[in-house]
């Protein structure tokens, strides 16, 4: 069965194709603008949608007539963005006559990984823009074990990286910053529970920033950020007993973080995963893999039930393929 | 010294006065011993690990003013960030409601009582679950008060319930529902500024996700 995913939740357009065993291609383009202008990125969504669904079929080797099933990212996201992929969806779906399915873009974040490198029962740290989430299979479903209280750490880096005059995209340059710093500055360490927040940290590093080396503050604020959602990832793995973890989103790139997860697992005897990038970030081939699973275990959606969700919890998913 | 627990933060030790103290009492004891993370440089986890040994000490104490039961605290090992307090012989509420989810709604009722208490002491536990409660005969015990604060702030209350409440929906996913209601039906009985509190989480549920900008 060939699926071909689209993903738009944010300020990602993706188009992704995939067969049972494979992704085929891996299709994105992004609305380069700083922060998220929900409209601005609809707009950008629009005007490529088409061009990116042929740049997938071709890159993958195949005709637009091999494709049996859409599946589309429903939410959770913005409403402008997601609609223009789910228009891009019924329309592939009504004109070529294929089933549609709409499905939970966290949980693609999730399966993929699995798909991919044959993880059986991570612990997932999901770290983007505009998610930063702790979540794990239990009783059927992916359960949100910690989350932001405020805003998700790619937010607070973007925010930062502006506040101290850094253009967009600012990844690397953090990360080279990160790598430069060496005193470390007393930062809010926030964290609750498993749960955590971003915006005290961030405030006091912009403060930092108009008198400290901008390479110690942002090493203080990242190195900060990083230790936090690793601890609470730790807390979740020791209460879930599980032994896997899985490092995914656009924020999974970031060197550093990666080297704590590395030594947190190994401290706990457990093994830490990190897919390819560019199924890490936000891709439409996480969303084809979902999509045949799904639809693979039974489900199906009807064109009528394709109305986006903003807020579509990872815990509302009956996850009737494990 | 037996190790009974290797948690997130660190080692639970049970071990007794006799063999800790030299001293020839009948209390039963545990070690509670805050582990050095590699991961972390080494100002950020010093600084982490000794504030929050201290502060679970200033915390258990705190809690008994406020009428909530709590461990005893004997000794606080500050070279090895370790706390050394009374063994609380019971069972977590987390096992008691995996056994029989439908027969300790009156212990639920008598959490939501005890955490008004704090709250209307002024104090938030920090990592409220259903792990983190002993009950040991009629007593409910709270213990882990690591990463707890004084606050009379109405948002810091209502994050400590919020958190609460999801432990509750990721562990007892089956019967949450009628466990949060139990535990914020006595809440509201036991805490003046209960409505404003709870009142308060629904923002919270709100925030963390899709902060827009621009728009
Ligand atoms: N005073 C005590 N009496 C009896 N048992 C205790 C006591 N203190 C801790 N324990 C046991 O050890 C476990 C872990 O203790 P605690 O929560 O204080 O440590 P932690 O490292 O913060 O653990 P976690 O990461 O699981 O929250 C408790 O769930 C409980 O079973």
């Amino acid at each position: 069965m060939i699926t071909l995913g689209i993903e738009s939740t944010a300020h990602t357009f993706g188009v992704g194709i995939c067969d049972n065993n494979n992704i085929l291609s891996n299709i994105v383009d992004s609305y380069g603008g700083e922060g998220i202008h929900p409209r601005l990125a609809a707009d950008h969504h629009a005007i490529v949608a088409g061009k990116t669904v042929s740049s997938a079929i071709n890159a993958a080797g195949i005709d637009i007539g091999d494709v049996d099933l859409v599946s589309f990212a429903q939410g959770p996201g913005l409403g402008p963005c997601l609609r223009v992929g789910a228009t891009t969806a019924r329309t592939l779906s009504v004109s070529r006559n294929i089933p549609i399915i709409g499905v939970n873009h966290c949980i693609a974040h999730i399966e993929v990984g699995r798909f991919l490198l044959g993880i059986k029962d991570p612990v997932t740290l999901y770290v983007s823009g505009g998610n930063t989430q702790i979540l794990a299979f239990a009783g059927g479903r992916y359960r949100v074990f910690g989350e932001t209280l405020d805003i998700g750490i790619g937010n607070m880096q973007d925010t930062y990286a502006r506040a101290i005059g850094i253009n967009f995209p600012c990844g690397k340059i953090i990360d080279d910053y990160i790598s430069k710093g060496t005193k470390y500055l007393d930062i809010p360490y926030t964290i609750k529970g498993m749960d955590f927040s971003f915006t005290g940290m961030l405030t006091e590093a912009i403060k930092y920033a108009k008198t400290h080396p901008v390479e110690d503050v942002t090493f203080s604020l990242m190195e900060t950020a990083f230790s936090i959602v690793v601890e609470a990832t730790e807390r979740a793995i020791s209460h879930t007993q599980k032994n896997e973890m899985l490092l995914v989103g656009g924020n999974a790139a970031a060197p550093r973080l990666r080297e704590m997860c590395h030594i947190m697992c190994e401290e706990r005897g457990a093994e830490v995963f990190i897919p390819p990038f560019d199924v890490c970030r936000d891709n439409g081939a996480m969303i084809a893999v979902l999509g045949m699973i799904e639809y693979g275990a039974g489900r199906r959606t009807e064109i009528s039930d394709t109305k986006v969700k903003q807020k579509w919890r990872t815990d509302e998913v009956d996850v009737i393929w494990r | 010294m037996q190790l009974i627990n290797q948690g997130a933060e660190g080692k639970i030790y049970k071990t007794d006065a006799q063999e800790y103290f030299d001293l020839a009492l009948p209390y039963k004891l545990i070690v509670k011993e805050r582990v050095r993370k590699r991961y972390r440089i080494q100002e950020l986890d010093k600084k982490i690990v000794l504030s929050r040994t201290l502060h679970e000490a200033k915390l258990l104490h705190e809690a008994k003013n406020a009428g909530v039961a709590t461990p005893t605290l004997f000794f606080i090992d500050r070279k090895k960030h370790a706390l050394v307090m009374e063994f609380i012989s019971g069972e977590r509420i987390k096992e008691m409601l995996q056994k029989h989810p439908r027969k300790y709604l009156h212990i639920l009722s008598g959490i939501g009582e005890m955490v008004g208490r704090l709250h209307s002491h002024g104090i938030v536990h920090g990592d409220l679950t259903t792990s983190n409660i002993i009950i040991r005969g009629n007593d409910i015990v709270f213990i882990d008060f690591g990463l707890g604060e004084f606050s009379p702030e109405v948002e810091k209350q209502a994050v400590d319930l919020h958190l609460f409440k999801q432990a509750l929906k990721s562990t007892h996913f089956e019967n949450w529902k009628i466990y949060w209601r139990s535990f914020t039906e006595a809440y509201i009985g036991s805490h003046i500024k209960a409505d404003d509190v709870i009142e308060r989480i629904k923002d919270i549920e709100k925030r963390g996700r899709y902060i827009q900008r621009g728009e």
